[in-house]
């Protein structure tokens, strides 16, 4: 298989492994060094010029239509012109860090509590797919007012009930967006 | 003379309970649209289409045009409270409208959102009426390479929205061009950077990006902080709105912004988002207290509405002109034309001048009609950020999801939604700036597109022989390197001084 039908051929999990395989080392690299609390700073400008490498190197693959010659323009030519600038532009960032003239990255708070929720979020719209949006997100509504220490009775049962019927009213009767039902119960509405 | 007697034959159409109540209910129905994330105006105006099928062809415009007016404020409602714009054009009244409700300044941010929007769609009004058919000319006369160098000029504006972090703002608004470039190529149709996934064929769609960028993050910011027990409601107080003298002082922002909100809305694709973003450059750069710009700058908020607003007149001007749509609003009132037997262009001003002329008495009536709601309910959108934040970030985040859904009813926009929230929390946090990531994202399209048709008309020459290209160009240029010949003049003052 040649360079170019390799990267014709790159999934979204080999994109997202390419770039882990970055990463990771540089990651480990700068925390090992005097610019480790300017960690996330370069884990996040050298993501970005990760990326940025990654589809330039996809251009390559991108199949050539013929009798567009004397446009002088091909679907890589922009692609190439924002990475030609990215590079430079993460450069500059690098120096600037690189000489101290960059605040250190602010203090992590409460990234777990964060990170919860996003899971519980994440949870949320698979379970859609089973149990529907209704309930997965009244419980998601729940456990999340729950997590985040509300204990008031009334309003972690009168929040997700007046958020599911605003949902139908608006959403379902007015807007017609056909909210997922879920395959539980699928058969009760089609 | 002519112009003033259609003018008011178009507004006695108007006078009677039923027209009233119909531009009531547009504007209700607007800001309601307007300010759900995942409603967007075109999307709020397309809902109510079917609905004037059985009313006359002015009310029926008359109502949609109602929506549209409205639906640009009702976004800003959602900016200034939760950082969630309702539509693409309220991106940059958050910048400064949402600092000031943290600071407990909410009516103030919502009263001159509500203000401006009324003007700067007045002003917006008055320009349609008085220049539309001259205006329609300009547009036509503007060649792929105008587009592009237009498109140019707001990439310009990532140097003042970066300010002192404009390194990182450089690269986040080469990430969202970037971003922009995944899906099926627009010229030759060749698939980039869909790794085989086939909702990507289309790129990400741009509300769930928005949605996660600005809300997302902000959640998964303010979570980060939440301390139970000593729970920190968004505001303390909610201030009270502005008096008459504090919208005096943002008089000259609101007319500024206004005609050149006016002006970008005239070109096709250019809409209230760009005329934001370069009205907020342009009143940055004239200010006495631009580095307040960002933290909650009433000036700010002005700016951003007032273009906003008066883009829906811009964006008329080559509707009713010459029947091509400024904005996807703009294309679903054609559908309302076409519905009522109306055909859209030149003619429709010499044979149905009743109707055109209605649609711009219209349009005065329903900024009154939403200056008014807006005052009105202005209390209760405040009311918002008094909510105790465990409540109310598991609310937002709810309507983040189906916000995202309700686009395309797809769970791809709602997983693009949390993706684009992590990496604008991830961005933020690190000091890279979101708003050149939008702009990237919104130009993006545009500034391929139009490059890539000036190229196959006569090669890279095209953009400096036509003057206007020329001057669009040299303008971008000087508002790229005049702020930091500026900084370097400041810092070696500050050094002779020491």
């Amino acid at each position: 298989m040649g360079f170019v039908e390799f990267l014709r051929g790159v999934s979204a999990p080999g994109a997202l492994l390419f770039i882990l395989l970055i990463q990771v080392p540089v990651g480990i690299v700068f925390y090992r060094s005097r610019y480790r609390p300017y960690l996330g700073q370069i884990l996040v400008t050298s993501t970005i010029l990760t990326v940025a490498l990654l589809f330039y190197l996809m251009t390559f693959s991108f199949q050539k239509v013929h009798g567009m010659g004397a446009s002088r323009t091909t679907a890589a030519t922009v692609p190439r012109l924002w990475v030609y600038l990215m590079i430079p532009s993460a450069v500059v960032v690098f120096m600037g860090i690189f000489k101290n003239k960059e605040k250190p990255d602010p203090p992590f708070g409460r990234v777990g509590l964060a990170g919860t929720l996003l899971l519980m979020l994440v949870v949320s719209i698979v379970l859609y797919r089973y149990i529907g949006f209704y309930i997965s997100s009244a419980l998601f509504l729940f456990s999340s007012m729950w997590v985040m220490k509300n204990r008031q009775p009334l309003t972690l049962i009168l929040i997700p009930a007046g958020w599911v019927a605003m949902c139908y009213f608006l959403f379902v009767r007015l807007l017609w967006v056909p909210l997922p039902v879920g395959a539980l119960f699928a058969r009760w509405f089609y | 003379m002519e112009l003033v007697t259609n003018l008011l034959n178009g507004l006695s159409i108007l006078v009677g309970f039923q027209p009233i109540l119909i531009i009531t209910i547009g504007v209700i129905a607007g800001i309601l649209g307007g300010a759900i994330p995942g409603i967007s105006p075109s999307m709020a105006v397309a809902l109510f289409l079917p609905f004037t099928f059985n009313m006359s062809p002015t009310m029926a415009l008359v109502l949609l045009v109602a929506i549209y007016t409205a639906a640009n404020f009702g976004g800003s409602i959602t900016a200034v409270t939760i950082n969630s714009p309702g539509t693409p054009s309220a991106v940059v009244t958050s910048f400064d409208g949402y600092p000031l409700s943290q600071q407990g300044k909410t009516g103030t941010a919502l009263g001159v959102a509500l203000v401006s929007s009324v003007f700067g769609g007045l002003l917006g009004t008055v320009i349609l009426i008085l220049f539309s058919v001259p205006l329609a000319k300009v547009a036509l006369s503007f060649w792929p390479q105008e587009y592009f160098m237009l498109a140019l000029m707001g990439m310009t504006t990532v140097a003042t929205l970066g300010g002192a972090n404009w390194k990182k703002a450089m690269v986040a608004v080469l990430f969202g061009l970037l971003i922009n470039t995944m899906g099926l190529d627009p010229i030759t149709g060749t698939m980039r950077y869909t790794f085989g996934v086939i909702y990507l064929f289309d790129g990400f769609s741009f509300i769930p990006i928005l949605i996660g960028l600005f809300a997302l993050s902000e959640v998964f910011s303010k979570i980060e902080l939440f301390r139970p027990g000593a729970e920190i409601k968004a505001n303390v107080t909610v201030s009270g709105w502005p008096r008459v003298r504090d919208y005096w002082k943002l008089k000259f922002s609101i007319i500024r912004s206004a005609i050149l909100g006016t002006l970008i809305g005239i070109f096709p694709g250019a809409g209230g988002t760009i005329a934001s973003f370069i009205a907020y450059d342009m009143e940055k750069r004239l200010s006495k207290t631009p580095e307040m710009f960002g933290k909650g700058s009433s000036q700010g908020v002005a700016a951003a509405e007032a273009s906003n607003s008066s883009s829906v007149g811009g964006a008329l001007v080559p509707l009713l002109a010459l029947g091509i749509p400024g904005s996807a609003t703009a294309a679903v009132l054609i559908g309302a034309l076409m519905m009522h037997d109306l055909a859209p262009g030149p003619e429709l001003f010499t044979k149905n001048p009743e109707i055109v002329y209605g649609l711009f008495a219209s349009m005065f009536i329903a900024n009154a009609v939403m200056l008014v709601i807006g005052l009105a309910g202005g209390r209760l959108w405040a009311k918002v950020t008094e909510i105790p934040q465990n409540i109310l970030q598991p609310l937002i985040l709810a309507f983040s999801v189906i916000g995202s859904f309700a686009v395309k009813y797809s769970l791809f926009d709602v997983w693009t939604c949390l993706g684009f929230g992590v990496v604008g929390w991830l961005l933020k946090r690190f000091g890279f700036p979101l708003a050149p990531v939008v702009l990237g994202i919104v130009l993006g399209r545009i500034a391929e597109i139009n490059f890539r048709q000036a190229m196959m008309l006569g090669g890279p020459s095209m953009f400096f022989t036509r003057p206007i290209s020329l001057v669009l160009f040299l303008i971008s240029v000087a508002s790229l390197l005049v702020p930091f010949f500026q900084a370097r003049k400041a810092r070696r003052a500050k050094k002779v001084k020491q």
